[in-house]
């Protein structure tokens, strides 16, 4: 997904301003980045989906005080960050449970595509997920910001509050943990896929 | 076969060139109408950020009659305050942010009341209105760009000149929906980034302060209705494009008692429904009024102000004589009066229980229309 | 081969871009004669690549709904909402746009019309209709595009400075 920046300045002061359609734009961009960041850290798809909408209300409460527009796309992923913080130091939520200790239906059955999304089989997807569940906490956030939310070194630092360089070895470090985990598609996408 | 078919080539390039054009055209147009919105959303934003000194003219046409003023303009932070002068009369208004404060000197009183402050739904205004920029200008020695806000194929709604540099609008005209100029405002001298002092916008320590209406808490209808006391009506009819933005508690009346408005809007234009139960006080006038205009007096029907009734309503059935204040028998008064303010219009309707008053700038007979959809 | 092993640490840093400068031409160099390491780099970037197609998962439907409407009464509070209150709300706010809904499309059974007297003044005993211009055009000044100055001096016609 890539973000025209100066568009995303243009909607960020005007909804700022006061502009509720210019921050609708900014959720139907980024909403699914941040669910998917916030889902990847909290194991419930009924909590995540709470802690999505209120990171929004907390960021358009929060926005007179952020200086830099173009800063937007990581000081919102820290909002999240910190409500899930919050949620997990209350005891409603565990970080880096297993997908099989989830109440209710296994991973990827909650996790369906968008319309707008390629075909992609629903096996892959449970096995995505089922991969990045097997991360370090770290590792799997700056994994989903990156591939889902197409966010770049830079702008996962800004969110994560960590060097640049650190992203790049959480990167390369998940990069072959799935390698490994994901070997039966990645040989099978050998024949062409 | 094929050469008596064939466009002869000069015409073939002009039809080619046409095309062209008209497509380069469309291009524009389009991009020109984005741009627009764009400016517009802009001038809106950049409103409430700049700190501006300057002196306007303002004109508004209320009624029939047209009123004018000059003020002093002082704005920074998002507050605003307007010196007011009209021939011997001098008052100011406040905004500072958070309330609406009318400062009467004569009276060393301000007088304040709520004020709204709703995020703009960008997105509800661009479905319902159309903007293009028409062209340039120079407004108080600056040089501006125009543009033009209406309804698809309607007459223009708004125009606006934006300063070049700022984006802030120098001069802004306004139409009603009836396509009458009904208020235009004009800088005649400003001065940008000047530092305003915060104590401008501050009531003056030793006046009195009255605090009208308090409030301004949104509330949905359900929850409006447990506020008030009473079940708040909603209109079954509603014009295009307007939507609900929520419900809110004043007190109106001779006697202060309590009233539900609803507030609607299309993005840019607002339509106000204020309802509340008739009571003592309140004439019958179902069956008969007083009013103006010479339709003969009428004040028939018993006070029926105490019964509350079943809801068998003005529906089909219920036509007997306005004597006993059922229905809307033979014309012994009006129930419903139509003002029209330029810039909105009003009705006031007297419903089998209710007095509701609509305020919208609408044509008369959508606004008569929402009237009787309620109840 | 000890250089493969060397490279090997470090193919999962080349796939995402962290390795420059000498390193990266050392890679480089080694990727051109050494097939296997080759197949092991084609393999890690088919790794992302098979990441970046799944995608990120949508919030439910029914989320923006529940946030305009928190939003549209720009609250500037610190304390934060209650986790569990937000599907009350969603249902609220459904049930609202159901309402609108149904009121922009249901046709009203016309009733027979009042008749209406057209005033050219409000009535001297009218106080509900000045009540609510007044408001009215006390939030007309926060709509866009409202001309303040306008607006003002309507607020002062009616109340009388």
């Amino acid at each position: 997904m890539s973000r025209d920046l100066s568009d995303l300045v243009d909607l960020v002061a005007r909804a700022r301003a006061g502009d509720a359609g210019a921050f609708e734009a900014l959720f139907r961009s980024l909403q699914a980045g941040i669910y998917s960041f916030i889902r990847g850290q909290v194991r419930e798809a009924e909590l995540a989906a709470d802690l999505t909408q209120q990171t929004f209300v907390r960021a358009w409460e929060s926005l007179p005080r952020l200086r830099q527009e173009g800063a937007f796309v990581g000081w919102l992923h820290r909002i999240a960050s910190n409500l899930v913080r919050d949620e997990v130091k209350s005891g409603h939520a565990r970080l880096e449970v297993a997908a099989s200790d989830v109440l209710g239906d296994p991973p990827g059955v909650d996790l369906a595509p968008g319309p707008e999304e390629q075909v992609v089989s629903q096996g892959l997807r449970t096995a995505v997920w089922e991969a990045l569940d097997g991360l370090p906490a770290e590792q799997r956030s700056a994994v989903i910001m990156h591939h889902m939310e197409g966010m770049s070194v830079t702008e996962i630092a800004q969110a994560m509050k960590c060097r640049p360089g650190t992203v790049m070895s959480r990167l390369a470090r998940a990069r072959e943990a799935l390698r490994r985990k994901l070997s039966s598609y990645v040989e099978d996408s050998d024949a062409g896929m | 076969m094929a050469r008596a078919c064939r466009l002869p080539r000069p015409a073939a390039l002009l039809l080619l060139r046409v095309a062209t054009v008209a497509l380069l055209l469309s291009f524009t147009c389009l991009a020109s109408a984005e741009s627009a919105w764009k400016d517009i959303w802009n001038s809106e934003s950049v409103a409430k950020q700049l700190s501006i000194e300057g002196d306007l003219q303002t004109r508004a046409l209320i009624g029939q009659h047209e009123q004018s003023a000059t003020a002093a303009v002082r704005a920074a932070n998002g507050k605003l305050r307007l010196d007011y002068q009209a021939g011997r009369r001098k008052w100011s208004l406040i905004d500072d942010g958070s309330k609406l404060i009318r400062l009467s000197p004569e009276r060393q009183t301000a007088f304040a009341f709520p004020r709204p402050s709703l995020a703009t739904d960008s997105a509800l205004a661009q479905r319902n209105y159309v903007a293009r920029a028409v062209g340039e200008a120079e407004v108080a020695g600056r040089p501006v760009k125009i543009v033009e806000v209406s309804r698809p194929h309607g007459p223009v709604a708004w125009r606006v000149w934006l300063d070049r540099e700022y984006g802030f609008a120098l001069k802004r005209e306004r139409y009603n929906v009836d396509g009458r100029l009904v208020s235009g405002t004009e800088y005649t001298a400003i001065r940008f980034g000047v530092p305003v002092s915060s104590d401008v916008f501050e009531i003056p320590k030793d006046w009195k302060l009255v605090d009208e209406n308090g409030g301004g808490r949104r509330y949905r209808v359900g929850d409006l209705s447990r506020q008030v006391g009473f079940e708040v009506a909603t209109p079954r009819y509603l014009p295009q494009g307007y939507v609900l933005q929520g419900g809110y508690v004043e007190r109106r009346g001779r006697h202060g008692r309590v009233a539900a408005e609803l507030r609607y809007t299309d993005g840019l234009r607002l339509l106000s429904i204020s309802q509340r139960m008739k009571g003592e006080g309140d004439d019958d006038r179902r069956g008969g009024s007083r009013h103006r205009g010479g339709r003969g007096e009428g004040r028939g029907g018993e006070r029926g102000a105490g019964e509350r009734g079943g809801r068998g309503g003005r529906g089909g059935g219920e036509r007997g004589g306005g004597r006993h204040g059922w229905g809307f028998g033979p014309p012994q008064g009006e129930a419903m009066t139509v003002i029209d303010r330029g810039s909105e219009k009003a009705v006031r309707y007297f419903s089998k229980e209710r007095v509701i008053v609509i305020v919208g700038d609408l044509p008369r007979d959508e606004l008569v229309r929402v009237a009787t959809s309620l109840d | 081969m000890p250089e493969c092993d060397r490279i090997r640490k470090q193919l999962s840093y080349y796939a995402v871009g962290g390795v420059r400068g000498g390193a990266h031409a050392r890679v480089e160099r080694h990727l051109a004669s050494c097939a296997a390491c080759r197949a092991e780099l084609t393999a890690l970037e088919r790794t992302g690549a098979l990441v970046t197609s799944v995608g990120p998962v949508p919030a439910p439907p029914g989320t923006w709904e529940a946030i305009r409407d928190q939003i549209l009464d720009r609250p500037r509070q610190a304390l934060p909402r209650p986790a569990r209150r937000s599907w009350r709300v969603a249902v609220g706010v459904a049930a609202l746009l159901i309402l609108a809904l149904a009121v922009a499309f249901v046709r009203p059974f016309r009733a027979p019309q009042p008749p209406i007297a057209v005033a050219v003044e409000l009535e001297a005993d009218d106080t509900d209709t000045p009540a609510t211009i007044e408001s009215h055009l006390s939030a007309q000044w926060s709509a866009p595009l409202a001309d303040e100055a306008a607006v003002g001096l309507r607020l002062s016609e009616l109340g009388g400075s």
